[in-house]
């Protein structure tokens, strides 16, 4: 969700040449290449980066927070619109103590095998309890959090969705956000 | 993709990774920081098939 | 494609730009999967009115009568995940 306020090209106007492609910064070289033929626009790409912030207290004594967009979420709860055309903006929160049993995935973009059999290869829910229990970090913050990475409007998920969901963590008063993509 | 933090039931494998995140924190002096994580995938597939037949075996 | 993009392209008429979305939509990013999952969901949904079998009309009626117009488009894409889900032939990888 690293995303440029300034100086940003309009979504119609970027193409691949805008896309950061360096294989310096890019583990798998002419990926976003691929991704921007098949999803033109889609892609962001940032020329201003948000600093992150310095850690104030010990890692041992900070609340820490997941989220990720693996589509994981609570059984019984909205499944995410995995079929709408331009994405879905909304966030689902999972309480950190779920039983891992009690979760399932909604998404359709990314391999789910592996997650299917133990979902803590996309949302390690029960390694971040166990983290937490050995003391790595203080605890973990009230409930994780997920949505699904389909998202076709990059700005609208940086305002809304992105937006929600870090305030969503003041809340719960985290120190530390781990994010994953899936 | 779909396996961020690992291969299926390898808890320590899996327990690596977030640690090798959180590990970085103390040191975000910048804005970007990428570090290789010290296990190959041949690796991790291979430990986790091992894992996986230990507990088939288990069952 | 983002919003963006699809939106010049409804404003140019752009039919070609759109169906190629929708195909890759559908296709997770391969068109021509997607142009092959569109088949598949028609025809699921025809082989199950080959036979003349009841259906309810009453309903189909009531909904494009009550319901707004994006809620029936959004009843359309889900429909062919519906269809293509029950074809058997699933080449997602995730769950509806």
């Amino acid at each position: 969700m690293e995303t440029s306020e300034s100086n940003q090209p309009s979504d119609e106007t970027r193409d691949n040449s805008e896309i950061p492609s360096s294989s310096e910064k890019q583990l798998r070289p002419g990926l976003w290449d691929v991704v921007n033929e098949r999803y033109p626009g889609s892609m962001i790409h940032n020329d201003d980066f948000v600093s992150m912030a310095t850690l104030d207290k010990p890692l041992g004594e900070c609340r820490l927070g997941f989220v990720s967009t693996s589509g994981v979420q609570s059984i019984g709860s909205m499944p995410f619109d995995v079929v709408h055309p331009v994405g879905d903006y909304t966030f689902r929160r999972v309480p950190s103590d779920t039983p891992a049993d009690q979760l399932e995935i909604h998404q359709l973009k990314y391999p789910t095998d592996g997650a299917n059999r133990d979902v803590n290869v996309v949302y390690p829910i029960e390694r971040l309890r166990e983290i937490a229990a050995a003391g790595v970090v203080g605890e973990l913050t009230g409930n994780l959090y997920s949505f699904i990475g389909y998202n076709m409007d990059p700005r609208h998920l940086e305002r809304t969705l992105a937006e929600d969901i870090a305030d969503a963590f003041e809340e719960e008063q985290a120190d530390v956000v781990l994010a994953a993509p899936a | 993709m779909g396996h961020q933090f690992g291969v299926p039931f390898h808890k320590e494998l899996q327990k690596d990774v977030i640690r090798a995140c959180l590990e970085l924190l103390p040191m975000t002096s910048g804005t970007r920081i990428e570090r290789p994580f010290p296990k190959t995938w041949a690796a991790a597939r291979r430990e986790g098939k091992v894992i996986e037949q230990m507990l088939h075996d288990e069952s | 494609m983002s919003r963006e993009y699809l939106k010049k392209a409804i404003a140019e008429d752009d039919k070609e730009k759109l169906i190629r979305y929708v195909r890759l939509h559908f296709g997770d990013g391969n068109e021509q999967a997607g142009t092959d999952e569109i088949d598949k969901a028609w025809i699921e949904a025809l082989k199950r009115l080959i036979d003349f079998p009841p259906t309810n009309r009453k309903f189909i009626f009531d909904a494009i009568e009550q319901q707004s117009e994006e809620t029936l488009a959004h009843l359309f894409f889900h429909l062919h995940f519906y269809f293509v889900q029950k074809s058997g032939d699933w080449i997602h990888d995730g769950n509806l």
